[in-house]
């Protein structure tokens, strides 16, 4: 049961923005994928969940084959891979028209999860999931009722994770969870990642800028630079590279941290 | 500068400006074929899923009701004063004929068959269909549409075939509603402006305007209201590019509606004509075969 | 729909008015920018052209059609096309369409651009270093909407009325000559002042409404577009009104 690319590549017009590109993840493991900007990492989560095929090579989801999916008759399987993985989005990306609790519920109310699940919840069922999950981001009940520019930018953020939580995906993905925030809230937001890996076994595939945070909680960084694959390694030989763009990052991300940090967990 | 010179750097000036035209014109010409393509594509995506799927009564008539008491105030606004317009404009020309008469069924018929509809439908153009690009577009660079379909949900289905039928349907109504303001404001106008009774003006109207008159502003309502539909929906969609794209969006929006309602104008013109003369052919046929 | 509303465009408007003022206290007073107003009829007039074009070339293919079968009908005489044609597309469809047009094409780009720079926070770079909006940017843009809505409303009943000649000519069997002449008797050189005033309005007005919308605008890509979607709407009921207001006036002083 695995996340794996196969020689992905896939440009935008004249730019190639993934070049060859083969990996894998595998259950419960925590993947960073780090990078420069516009170097690719959206663009990579984006092809796991289908949004995009890539030109060349394939992509599988445990036994889906995601790249055959995106066209035609096949689309209606994408869905099977989608409620498998739940994406958490650059932006909150919730719908203004809806309160928080009904974004929430709104991966419980489609007709294919009520299709995987074999029935329809009920509305008791549904509230029962909403509370779940919004103690599991650390939320009050009290924000149900409003609606999304009604809160914070950082409440909105965790309503956005909680919804991505309650249909209970297998793969979680996170395209750039803390970039524009604030320290403050950067840290929560990490703690709180590192928090549901661990205690969801979920497998979680982060795209970030923050290396502290990679250092902190992921069992495997991957590098991509102009389209390829600089590096996939445990932090330990991340730290002890020698290729020149991780040791940049990593002195940068030195500078940032306290002076007792350490790579204990 | 010598004479010389002078006209060297005319002609060239002409020159770049009708090279600027031309070039201009043909990228026009190429991206608009890209946007039909694009959007008879998106139209039969839209009908295909409407067809294969349910369940959305709610949700279009929800959407209707939003769309109705938006645009219903401007609508009738512009009735008004696109029929008092046509009716100043007519009194003054049919003045020069000694055709005075005829203005009642003049303006009534041009304003139900041909005018009216296209201006209304241009006023639509900014209040339904600009609003719905602006909507769908911010949804789709804010990460909402993606978001909605990694639950699962087909945004086709979730938001786009909701607003679709409600656009058409709203616009049509509206578009009636328009009209038939129109046509009574033009009563009303013709007397208070051009002098001429109430009664007068109506006399003429139902030698110009009968059943064939209504019809043929119906189905023009009903294609023009598709294309606010269409349009706007698949530009709303297809956005990318954060704020610039939706303001790029909405302007393209706003645009190729206009266009294509004119363009729309002249083929439903030449078909109804035909079908008239067809429908009229059979009639006198019949009469013949019959009597 | 409540007075809230109409508080929030009525505000709009107030500063549509401010602009205009600004505006032509510049073309008097200057600086006059001229290398960027020739730089904006490019993109504004020349940008137009295909649009306008296209769309009066088919409301002329329509409007014989309408004409002609209105005239057979009623009078059973068809001697009056050209006159009648003509006269109604020089006073009011040549000028309505394409103002109706750039209302589009110019009004929502004016819109979507200013207000792309506001929230970017492009405007405010501005402030801090002392250029004027006004002056700098709206200006050359305003000048050449002017100027460019008068010459393709000129260049647009131009082709309304040749286009409408040859459907005359291939459908009603009329003489292109006998056409002309005809159409000459009942278009004068007033009517061809009235066209230019009447344009010249038009294009005057969609600037300052389109810029004034986007000034106001907040609240990221959404602001951006309800701007642009509220200068379409109020430049097009603008069009209407002012064309109004603007034939009666023309109607009783003839």
């Amino acid at each position: 049961m695995s996340i794996r690319f196969e020689s992905v590549s896939k440009s935008f017009g004249t730019k190639k923005i993934l070049d060859d590109v083969s990996f894998e993840v595998t259950r419960g493991e925590v993947l960073f994928i780090l990078g420069k900007s516009g170097m690719g990492k959206s663009v990579t989560l984006k092809h796991i969940i289908g949004v995009f095929a890539p030109d060349a090579g394939k992509v599988f989801v445990d036994q889906y084959e995601v790249s055959a999916m995106t066209s035609g008759a096949r689309m209606d399987d994408l869905t099977l891979v989608r409620q498998r993985c739940g994406m958490v989005f650059q932006h909150p990306a919730l719908l203004d028209s809806l309160t928080n609790f009904e974004n929430i519920a709104f991966g419980l109310r489609s007709k294919q999860y009520s299709q995987k699940i074999g029935r329809k919840l009920s509305e008791e069922e549904i509230r029962d999931v909403v509370l779940e999950k919004l103690s599991l981001v650390y939320l009050e009940p009290e924000i149900l009722q409003l609606y999304p520019h009604e809160v914070s930018y950082g409440v909105q953020k965790r309503v956005s994770m909680a919804r991505t939580l309650a249909p209970g995906p297998e793969y979680l993905l996170f395209d750039e969870p803390t970039t524009g925030l604030d320290p403050l809230s950067t840290s929560s937001i990490n703690a709180l990642i590192s928090e549901l890996s661990r205690k969801l076994k979920v497998t979680s595939i982060i795209v970030s800028h923050d290396m502290a945070c990679a250092l902190s909680i992921a069992d495997q960084i991957m590098f991509l630079d102009q389209g390829k694959i600089l590096l996939m390694a445990p932090p330990k030989e991340v730290i002890s590279s020698a290729i020149p763009l991780v040791q940049d990052f990593f002195k940068e991300t030195m500078e940032l941290l306290p002076p007792d940090w350490s790579l204990e967990k | 500068m010598n004479i010389e010179s002078k006209v060297t750097s005319a002609m060239e000036g002409t020159t770049h400006t009708l090279k600027a035209g031309v070039n201009t014109s043909f990228a026009v010409f190429v991206k608009t074929l890209e946007e039909l393509g694009g959007s008879w594509i998106f139209f039969m995506r839209i009908i295909r899923t409407f067809r294969k799927t349910s369940g959305y009564k709610e949700a279009i008539i929800q959407q209707i009701a939003e769309v109705s008491t938006r645009t219903i105030g401007t609508v009738i606004f512009a009735g008004i004063f696109v029929g008092a317009i046509l009716v100043l404009q007519f009194d003054v020309m049919l003045r020069r004929f000694d055709a005075q008469t005829l203005l009642g069924g003049l303006n009534t018929s041009a304003t139900i068959r041909e005018i009216g509809p296209m201006i209304i439908s241009f006023l639509l153009a900014g209040k339904i269909g600009a609003f719905t690009t602006a909507e769908l577009a911010n949804m789709r660079v804010t990460e909402q549409i993606d978001a909605v379909e990694s639950l699962g949900v087909s945004p086709i289905q979730y938001l786009i075939i909701p607003r679709f039928f409600a656009i058409v349907f709203s616009s049509v109504v509206l578009l009636a509603i328009g009209l038939s303001v129109s046509v009574v404001g033009s009563i009303l106008v013709a007397q208070s402006f051009s002098g001429m009774n109430m009664y007068q003006y109506i006399s003429s109207i139902p030698r110009f305007a009968g059943a064939w008159t209504i019809f043929e502003g119906l189905v023009r309502s009903i294609i023009f209201s598709t294309i606010v539909a269409n349009t706007s929906t698949y530009k709303g969609y297809t956005a990318s590019g954060g704020a610039r794209g939706v303001g790029k969006a909405v302007t393209e929006a706003a645009i190729y509606i206009n266009v294509y309602i004119v363009v729309a104008n002249f083929i439903s013109s030449s078909l109804l004509e035909w079908i008239h003369d067809l429908v009229y052919w059979f009639i006198s046929l019949a009469e013949r075969f019959f009597f | 729909m409540g007075m809230g509303i109409f508080d929030r465009h009525l505000r709009t408007l107030y500063l549509a008015g401010y602009l205009m003022k600004r505006l032509v206290q510049q073309l008097a007073k200057g600086p006059h920018r001229k290398i960027e107003i020739m730089d904006q009829m490019e993109i504004i007039g020349i940008g137009s052209l295909p649009i306008i074009t296209i769309a009066t070339g088919f409301t002329g293919l329509v409007m014989t059609s309408e004409i002609a079968w209105h005239m057979d009908f009623a009078l059973s005489n068809v001697s009056m096309i050209p006159g009648f044609t003509g006269q109604f597309v020089v006073r009011e469809l040549g000028i309505a369409v394409p103002a109706l047009l750039m209302v589009s094409k110019v009004g929502a780009s004016l819109t979507a651009e200013l207000a792309s720079m506001r929230i970017t926070e492009q405007l405010d770079a501005f402030k801090l270093l002392k250029i004027d909006v006004i002056s700098y940017h709206i200006f050359p843009r305003w000048a050449a909407c002017t100027v460019a809505t008068v010459c393709l409303t000129l260049i647009s009943i131009a082709i309304t009325i040749i286009i409408a000649m040859l459907t005359a000519v291939t459908k009603y069997h009329f003489n292109s000559q006998e056409y002309f002449n005809t159409l000459a008797q009942f278009i004068n050189s007033w009517d061809l002042v009235c066209a230019v005033t009447k344009s010249a309005i038009f294009g005057t007005v969609i600037p300052p409404i389109a810029c004034a919308y986007a000034m106001k605008c907040e609240g990221g890509a959404q602001g951006v577009g309800q701007a642009t979607t509220d200068a379409v709407v109020t430049c097009t009921l603008a069009v209407i009104t002012l064309d109004f207001i603007l034939t009666a006036i023309f109607s009783a002083v003839l």
